[in-house]
């Protein structure tokens, strides 16, 4: 994962076909900015500790977060107001292994090469919101490795933001019947 | 008594005269019998100890605390999640509660196929008596049924379809809705309330968050049970455990008894050990209702009606066919429905309330391999490699085209599945696009809640790994008694199975008979 020849060729042609039609679709789209974006994720990351991600593993997160589940539409509430990217941060294993290897291969990809796939200048996380969307979803049509990228970064995205609580009066749901927080690991030396 | 891993600060040595690896299905109803019998009894379970009051009814914090693996433990290819409980209670203490008995047709077929001449079903009437006891096993009430089940109950009988209401072993049910998260009220009677409690009443001692690595064979036809003491979440090793016993009883379950006994060496002689998974593999279903019909499948019993007219069940080649079972209770996992992001995708969450859940289950026949790498630390890595065959295949496609059907017909707008890649159906003229579903790694994710095999019955080593009492073929003294035994998935829920097949075994024994 993050180097494009992993992507076998046919593939790669149909994923940079799609992906151009993809993009072309939105091109002319309002878009949130860039600046906004970055200026969100440094203001989040300032107030958060991060336990496994990186600062910049962070950002690019964050940005998947507010492409997955960007603010307004059916109901206002994005990832952006929840910090999904922290919240995500808070659940991962700093012992395993190749999740976190196939967390940081999934964001590298995204981040540095799918653009260029696409013939797209820059960075995933510089895109206008319009095309990021446009871009994940020819990740999503193209097969092999970039669907996997597609599937594993909007399944984290949507299950840590539709379990958290704030998200749930804007689908309808009334949540758990017990409030009680996260159960209680004894502390031992291992 | 229950010993938690945090409460030894030492490694340990102990003697026994029995060990029972596992506290779930199985593992629970052999403890239950040991102990009754008198004998000195020691479970090991390497999950920790949880209790109603730790279960907060979210999936974030539950399938880490509760599941294997935290609930990721997929097939080698990654597109089937193998789901199972690892904690005090096995998977009972993470399941629906449904209790079904072995098909009919399933013991037939064990009998023609196997020569399993001793599991019939008049042979196995007092298992069930006792188990269905112990569970409090009766016919989910009315009131706890949800409109999310109802729906399939409901259009099932305008169509004249077959369907019904499951049996359940529950007590006080308040319909919270939250089983798969463990349940807060102490109403789903997993082994957790019922065989384990009453195990350590008669004096047995339970150990939880101690993890069985291998088993040594010592002088006089002994055994020698080396474990490790683990740290609560993480698994850390912490202590090395020995115990000294007479009779092992295996019930870690369909994955990790067959790692046990391979890592002990006792695979020479069985060349059946570890092969013959059945998953019976199953796929999630959502369906946009209209506006006014609310589903709210996360409140009551979560899975609590079948639509059963696809059933093909056959002495020739026991479950056969397709059938549908609401489910419910699990935001998380089923924002996962569908193939969009973004505002697409917000505006199909905003029908949570109004669409209906449901499973589409698709029998299989044994066809994985387990395979298993260990950590320095002892650790084991499984690897559960699975094919779907292309009869299952086409039967899946014949079982999604009916299932869509299905819920057109009971009013569905829009129907999606846990694929990320497959778009959704809006009306029946769509469904011939279900002859092209991606069924292949990446593009769907299945799940299976019933592994069996591994360590199926058979009357001889060449052809299975434990004998019709439950015992290894090449070893004195040594069981096995949970889901690995099955020679062919037993019903479309496994824990009764599990248990009616346990208690047999485990009562003639202590019976010594
Ligand atoms: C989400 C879910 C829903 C289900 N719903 C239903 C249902 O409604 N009805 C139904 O009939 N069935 C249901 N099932 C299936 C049923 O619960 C299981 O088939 C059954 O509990 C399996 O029993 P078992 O004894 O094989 O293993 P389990 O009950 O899984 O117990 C095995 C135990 O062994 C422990 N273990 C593993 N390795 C070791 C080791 N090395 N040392 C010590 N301990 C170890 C594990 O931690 C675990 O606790 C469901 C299963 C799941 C996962
Ligand atoms: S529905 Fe709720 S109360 Fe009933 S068994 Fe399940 S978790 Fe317990």
């Amino acid at each position: 994962m993050g180097n494009k020849t992993n992507l076998p060729s046919a593939t790669r042609r149909l994923f940079l076909r799609r992906s151009l039609l993809a993009l072309g679709a939105i091109a002319a789209a309002p878009a949130m900015t860039t600046q906004a974006i970055a200026k969100t994720a440094d203001s989040a990351s300032a107030l958060s500790s991060l336990s496994v991600l990186s600062q910049e593993e962070y950002r690019i997160l964050t940005v998947v977060g507010d492409t997955v589940v960007p603010r307004g539409g059916a109901f206002n509430l994005g990832a952006l107001d929840i910090d999904l990217a922290t919240r995500i941060d808070s659940y991962l294993d700093p012992d395993d292994a190749p999740m976190l290897q196939g967390l940081r291969g999934a964001l590298m990809f995204l981040e540095h090469k799918a653009p260029a796939l696409a013939k797209m200048e820059g960075t995933f996380s510089a895109l206008p919101a319009p095309q990021r969307e446009g871009l994940l979803l020819a990740l999503r049509d193209t097969g092999g490795d970039a669907t996997a990228v597609y599937a594993a970064l909007r399944g984290l995205c949507t299950f840590y933001f539709y379990t958290h609580e704030h998200a749930w009066p804007g689908v309808g749901y009334d949540g758990p019947l017990v409030k009680r927080g996260r159960p209680v690991y004894p502390q031992v030396e291992a | 008594m229950i010993i938690q891993g945090h409460e030894i600060f030492a490694p340990l040595k102990l003697k026994t005269h029995s060990v029972v690896v596992g506290s779930g299905a199985g593992g629970g109803v052999a403890a239950y019998h040991m102990a009754a019998a008198g004998l000195e009894t020691v479970v090991l379970e390497e999950g920790g100890y949880f209790q109603a009051k730790d279960f907060n009814q979210r999936e974030e914090d539950m399938m880490p605390a509760l599941y294997r693996s935290k609930g990721q433990q997929t097939t080698t290819d990654g597109m089937i999640y193998v789901w199972q409980g690892s904690t005090f209670g096995g998977s009972t203490v993470i399941n629906t509660a449904d209790a079904t008995p072995i098909e009919a047709e399933v013991l037939h077929h064990w009998q023609q196929k196997f020569g399993l001449s001793e599991l019939t079903e008049d042979n196995l009437a007092a298992s069930y008596k006792r188990v269905y006891k112990m569970l409090n096993v009766h016919r989910l009430e009315d009131q706890i049924l949800n409109a999310n089940n109802k729906l399939l109950l409901e259009t099932a009988n305008r169509l004249g379809y077959k369907a019904g209401v499951f049996e359940s072993n529950r007590k006080n049910c308040v319909g919270s809705g939250y089983c798969f998260q463990g349940c807060a009220y102490d109403a789903k009677q997993g082994t957790n309330l019922t065989y384990l409690p009453k195990a350590s009443e008669l004096g047995a001692r339970i150990y939880t968050d101690v993890r069985v690595d291998r088993i040594e064979r010592l002088f006089g036809g002994k055994y020698r049970v080396h474990a490790t003491v683990v740290a609560r979440g993480s698994r850390k090793a912490r202590h090395p455990v020995e115990i000294d016993c007479e009779r092992i009883i295996m019930a870690a379950g369909t994955v990790h008894t067959p790692a046990i006994l391979k890592r002990s060496g006792f695979d020479k002689g069985l060349p059946q050990l570890g092969k013959n998974i059945s998953l019976q593999p199953q796929i999630g279903l959502s369906a946009v209702m209209p506006d006014s019909q609310k589903m709210t499948s996360w409140r009551g019993a979560p899975q609590s009606i079948y639509m059963s007219e696809f059933d093909d069940n056959h002495a020739e080649h026991g479950l056969g066919g397709f059938r549908m079972e609401g489910v419910g209770g699990m935001v998380g996992i089923f924002s996962h429905f569908g193939n969009t992001i973004g505002h697409d995708h917000k505006r199909l969450m905003a029908e949570y309330p109004n669409t209906h859940f449901s499973a589409l289950l698709v029998p299989d026949q044994p066809s994985g391999t387990l395979d298993w790498e260990w950590g320095p630390d002892g650790k084991v890595k499984p690897k559960i490699q699975y094919k779907l065959t292309e009869e299952w295949k086409q039967r899946f496609k014949r079982g999604y085209k009916t299932a869509a059907e299905f819920l057109f017909e009971a009013g569905a707008r829009e129907i999606n599945c846990n694929s990320p890649v497959f778009g959704p159906i809006t009306s029946p003229d769509q469904l011939s696009r279900i002859d092209e579903f991606p069924l292949e790694p990446g593009m769907v994710a299945l799940t299976s809640a019933h592994v069996q095999g591994s360590c199926r019955i058979g009357l001889n080593a060449d052809v299975g790994v434990v004998d019709q009492n439950l015992q290894l073929h090449n070893l004195d003294n040594i069981f096995v008694v949970d889901g690995s035994v099955m020679p062919t998935t037993a019903s479309t829920h496994t824990m009764v199975p599990i248990m009616v097949m346990a208690d047999r075994a485990m009562h003639k024994l202590a019976q010594g008979a």
